[in-house]
């Protein structure tokens, strides 16, 4: 394959409606495998399957199973396909079988991969004969087999969901959780923002209940590549870690091509553009998959590309089609099937095919559009590669600020991880809900519990008295609710309101009040798990979304306007005359319309009726001195296109107006590009910029966390001020156009449509901030 | 870099140092309280679809706006008043701290099978033998094998017969009905019929109430044991979610060796529950005895006869009873809460008197049983 690849690749640049496009290629070069040599010999089963087998462990395997036989708990994150599931298996069914009454943990974050993990490990014990009896216990399972698989299974295999809704109920898994040796999170870079925050507590609840029945288990977490692993790690678990990183495994060459259909002018879209690279490598030969944001467009660029065939390509027209969550199960069986034995030469997938499930390699991936994070796009370009032989990715850039930032900045994207994975064990509704849970499931036993359950239990648990939720006893504070607490808390949201999105009596998703607001008001279009749906109605008191699935091929933003006052101020700091806070903020949003939209463009405006969503928050601002608007009228009077404006209007409006488009546009690029730091979506997180604040009383930027209590993003974005200054400079600077666009300072939920914004002035003023920090 | 940290004070005059965490208590009480575990059905109608997670689940509309009312009358009533003063009980010690107790002497006949009638019924089910269904039955009855002790004269199926007669006679009650749960059902009436194979003071009847369907504290345990012509009913009331493990030790302290449990739905939701509880507080298990759950009897021989199955409901259609002023199970929760904020006493007056009510109609249903069986 190795000349092919590099022909193709010939060919395409030859093509100038490709070439025109292509920002960068970058050559990840083909690597020898590393291996590794053990201590200690393995149990004769496992060497022997090994041998069988001929495998040879490469270097993190030998490294994990080493760590692991001496006691420590691991992170690994070397990427897909590099046997990271061999790496935590083998020091498992060593230590499953060296000591028979040992059980073990596995959580995945969704149903499809713990079955995938049960076919590996039902194979494995076959291959060994190490009796571990693994099942999967979790929503599906029959309650008639439960009492088995609790009392025989030495490894489980289930999801945080379904923990949650097992520790109330620990006294029947006694027997399990006594002999817990291990628990394995992999794929653990799920549990980030919210989901991660509520999920770090539970492991803790599990831990509690370990320690009550006299283990406490080894950590194994695999996560992709992060740049704050151990972090990450040990705040999912509050245990240290020990990091394995040096991945061992061999790699073909990989061609990974950055894509950039804005580059020029006259442009294509970016699906149009990713249908052409799509056919051109299906006509190549090269077994193709496609990325996409949407179901919708997955289901597009398979049409519009079997449409495009010539009458002599009719053999292909079989062998393009689109992949889904929605298919029935065996309908999946069936594309996986065929993606791996080749019958199929090119799909389209929303991120249904990015988590683990096993398709084999392809020798090309299409990412159509950058997926919001870097993880996400390494594990989907992980999916182009056999083995060792060559491979080509390819993503295509929306006009968005990130993915023009890689455009511009490949460095980053391939340099060292700037992605930190976020967990906040402060937020004090998730610790609520959680300390409740842990009270309903053991009395809670201050000196003990305090390492789980964090220094403000008393606090926390004096709140709860105060409703009568909990009672201090002399067997410790027991849960006194009279509603199943595991009921109320959930662990996709923070627990204030929750509303519930229903199709056909069915609940699709639970999302808090401003989740909701935000993506589920009335006419929104609803994307879930690539399908959209139309929001037909929501009842805002019994937090009910009503849902209409409907395929339509445009979408809603909504629009808003926010206040926020301050609370207090947890910590500052001086960066020249300009001054940096983070601290607690108290935010009014209203939502008052929402935009339809189809492609780039803007098709309708409607209203909304909802009340202003009030809540407390985290967040970081900062504030220049009065001087600043002089400094930068100063400048910018002079140029060119004030100079214009002055003819027509007074001079202190414009001037006002030139200031405030200024710190409004880096508000908006810092927001943008904050994700490339803090791994959140940019719906998470909220600002406003104002050339007077009455907090502050100066002028003033803020951006806030866009959770009830904060979710943490805050607190690390004003840790890494200086670097998100710079790559916002970087992002506003560096774009061609000239007053501003999506790629640099417009937002597409601005609730002011993006007025004011001053381009000019949000350099001038983030070179300010940059000069200042690096004095 | 020249990012230098100052002081906490800032120049900016702000609302300072409120907790982060003051109200958040208050959120999760309004959250919690709207969400119900039981269902109102609005128009009055039965309920049929009668048991959830095990308990009575729903309740008319009628139901709920009636009880609520008693509830207010009650608060009235007992306003300001001890718990003491209203119903005769004291304060007990148990090894676990002191607890409510209330005790009861009920006049009462109760009937059960008596061992060897247990035995010759038993004995008469040719099906507990491996290999014969109804058709075997019926040809073997024919052929004259009417037991399962002229089985043991049968070429085929002698040692099948032996076995099982040896297992009768060993009198192992929770093997004899394993064995008819396995060939039979659960709520068979040989499984009844075990009930013949112990002495009637060896009988423990308990009811429970509890704070919701699982993993919340048990209010009240209520016990009642027979001696011949008096049923003696004690109940352990918790003034105080402290005192439950002491409500719990008492009840361990009625298990001995040769007890027996009589419960009405006990098996999926009292046992399960406290059990539980016994866990939740590091106390330990109750060991494993014959447990007759009268619900899957009642099912067996009521079922298509009247409305559902609740105790309340057979009470009415079998004993004439109606009761007044009664809390429906579904609705203790909210009034031992009512209690628990307000102090009042009224409301938990009902719940006691529905706990000793229901287990005085559990023995009278387990009698009413014998008598339909014994015909």
């Amino acid at each position: 394959m190795e000349q092919v690849i590099e022909n193709i690749l010939f060919k395409l640049r030859k093509d100038s409606s490709f070439d025109r496009n292509i920002a960068h290629v970058e050559l990840l070069e083909e690597r020898e495998p590393i291996y590794g040599k053990i201590k200690e010999e393995l149990p004769i089963n496992l060497s022997d399957y090994l041998e069988r087998k001929n495998i040879r462990l490469y270097k993190h395997q030998r490294d994990s199973l080493e760590d692991v036989r001496k006691g420590n708990n691991i992170v690994i994150t070397t990427p897909t396909a590099s046997g990271k599931t061999l790496a935590f298996n083998l020091p498992i069914f060593e230590a499953l079988s060296k000591d028979s009454h040992a059980t073990a943990l596995y959580l995945y974050p969704t149903k499809a991969l713990s079955n995938d993990q049960l076919k590996v490990l039902r194979a494995l014990e076959a291959e060994t004969e190490i009796r571990v009896n693994p099942n999967v216990y979790d929503g599906d399972t029959p309650s008639a087999i439960r009492p088995k698989i609790r009392n025989e299974s030495r490894i489980i295999v289930s999801n945080p969901y379904e923990m949650h809704h097992i520790l109330p109920w620990n006294y029947k898994w006694q027997h399990f959780f006594s002999n817990l040796k291990f628990i394995v999170l992999d794929e653990a870079h799920i549990y980030r923002g919210v989901f991660g925050s509520n999920v770090s507590l539970l492991i803790r609840r599990i831990e509690r209940v370990c320690e009550y029945y006299g283990s406490s288990p080894q950590f194994i977490i695999s996560t992709a590549t992060l740049a704050n692993p151990i972090e990450f790690a040990e705040k999912l678990t509050g245990l240290k870690y020990k990091l394995i990183s040096e991945d061992g495994s061999p790699k073909g060459k990989k061609y990974f091509i950055f894509y950039n259909p804005y580059k020029n002018e006259d442009y294509l879209s970016t699906h149009q553009e990713s249908k052409r690279l799509f056919l051109f490598f299906i006509r190549e030969g090269l077994q193709t998959l496609c990325f996409t944001v949407s179901r919708k467009m997955s289901e597009l660029i398979a049409r519009w590309s079997k449409e495009s065939l010539d009458n002599s390509e009719e053999h292909l027209k079989d062998k393009i089609m689109a992949y889904r969550a929605g298919y029935l199960p065996e309908e999946r069986r069936r594309i996986e099937n065929d993606l791996k034995n080749g019958v199929i030469k090119g799909v389209t997938s929303t991120n249904a095919l990015e988590l683990g499930i096993d398709i084999g390699g392809l020798d090309s991936v299409i990412i159509s559009g950058y997926p919001g994070t870097i993880i996400s796009t390494w594990q989907q370009a992980g999916r182009a590669g056999r083995g060792a032989s060559d491979s080509v990715a390819t993503l295509v850039a929306f006009q968005n600020q990130l993915d023009q930032y890689f455009m511009r900045h490949p460095e980053m994207f391939f340099g060292k991880s700037h992605e930190h994975a976020i967990i906040d064990l402060s937020n004090p509704y998730i610790l609520f809900g959680h300390t409740m849970c842990a009270s309903s499931e053991l009395p809670i036993v201050l000196d003990r519990d305090k390492k789980y359950l964090g220094g403000y239990l008393p606090q926390v648990l004096d709140e709860l008295k105060n409703e009568s939720l909990v009672k201090e006893t002399p067997n410790g504070w027991i849960y006194s609710g009279s509603k199943s607490a595991s009921m109320v808390v959930s662990l996709d949201s923070i627990s204030s309101d929750i509303f519930k999105v229903m199709h056909l009596n069915k609940t699709l998703e639970t999302m808090d009040r401003g989740q909701a607001y935000r993506e589920a008001h009335e006419g929104a279009v609803l994307l879930h798990q690539g399908e959209t749906y139309i929001v037909d109605s929501m009842d805002l008191k019994k937090c009910i979304i009503k849902v209409n699935k409907t395929d339509v091929d445009f979408y809603t933003q909504v629009l808003k306007e926010s206040f926020v006052s301050v609370i207090d101020i947890i910590d500052k700091k001086s960066i020249g005359n300009l001054e940096l806070f983070v601290g607690h903020l108290k935010v009014t949003e209203n939502y008052n319309a929402y935009k339809i939209m189809k492609g780039d463009s803007t098709i309708g405006y409607k209203n909304i009726y909802l009340p202003p969503l009030e809540f407390d928050t985290v967040g970081f601002w900062f504030t220049f001195p009065c001087s600043v608007e002089e400094e930068l009228w100063e400048k910018r009077s002079k140029e060119d296109d004030i100079l214009e404006m002055l003819i027509k209007r007074k001079n202190l409006d414009i001037r006002k107006e030139i200031f405030g488009g200024a710190l409004h546009g880096i508000e908006h690029a810092m927001i943008g590009i904050m994700p490339f730091h803090v791994m959140c979506d940019r719906w998470d997180i909220g600002g406003i910029s104002t050339n007077f604040h009455p907090s502050t009383g100066k002028p003033t930027v803020f951006i806030y966390d866009g959770f009830e209590g904060g979710i943490g993003l805050s607190e690390k974005a004003y840790e890494l001020f200086n670097e998100i200054v710079g790559t916002s400079l970087e992002l506003v600077e560096e774009c061609n156009c000239s007053v501003g666009c999506p790629s640099c300072i417009y937002s597409p939920k601005c609730g002011n449509d993006n007025k004011p914004m001053d381009k000019k002035g949000a350099i001038f003023l983030l070179e300010k901030i940059k000069a200042n920090g690096c004095v | 870099m020249s990012i230098t940290s100052k002081s906490n004070k800032g120049r900016i005059n702000v609302t300072h140092k409120k907790s982060p965490f003051i109200g958040i208590g208050k959120s999760f009480r309004t959250k919690i309280d709207p969400v119900k575990e039981y269902e109102i059905v609005e128009d009055n109608e039965d309920i049929k679809n009668d048991f959830f997670y095990g308990m009575p689940f729903g309740l008319n509309q009628n139901e709920y706006v009636n009880a609520q009312n008693l509830k207010r009358v009650l608060m009235d009533k007992y306003k300001d008043m001890e718990i003491s003063e209203v119903i005769k009980g004291r304060e007990n010690d148990s090894g676990h701290g002191s607890i409510f107790t209330i005790n009861y002497d009920i006049p009462l006949k109760l009937k059960k099978f008596s061992s060897d009638e247990a035995k010759e019924k038993i004995l008469s089910e040719l099906k507990l033998i491996y290999g014969i269904g109804d058709m075997k039955k019926k040809y073997l009855r024919s052929r004259g094998y009417t037991t399962i002790e002229d089985l043991i004269n049968h070429p085929h199926f002698s040692k099948e017969a032996k076995s099982c007669l040896a297992l009768i006679e060993s009198r192992d009650t929770k093997n004899i009905m394993n064995r008819i749960s396995y060939w039979l059902s659960q709520s068979d009436e040989l499984a009844y019929c075990c009930s013949g194979f112990h002495e009637m003071e060896d009988f423990l009847f308990f009811d429970i109430e509890t704070l919701g369907l699982f993993n919340r504290p048990i209010i009240l345990i209520g016990v009642a044991k027979y001696n011949g012509d008096t049923l003696s009913i004690n109940q352990y009331f918790l003034r105080d979610l402290a005192q439950e493990p002491a409500a719990l030790e008492e009840f361990s302290s009625f298990i001995g060796p040769k007890s027996v449990l009589v419960s009405y739905n006990g098996k999926s939701f009292d046992t399960p529950y406290i059990r539980e509880r016994l866990s939740y507080y590091g106390m330990k298990p109750i060991i494993e005895i014959p447990h007759f759950d009268m619900l899957h009897f009642a099912r067996k021989v009521w079922r298509n006869k009247y409305p559902n199955c609740r105790l309340v409901t057979l009470e009415k259609y079998l004993f004439g009873i109606e009761r007044n002023d009664d809390v429906p199970s579904a609705l203790v929760p909210e009034f031992y809460e009512t209690y628990l904020r307000t102090g009042n006493i009224g409301p938990v007056i009902p719940i006691i008197e529905h706990n000793r009510h229901d287990l005085i109609t559990l023995t009278k249903i387990f009698s009413k049983l014998y008598e339909e069986w014994s015909k």
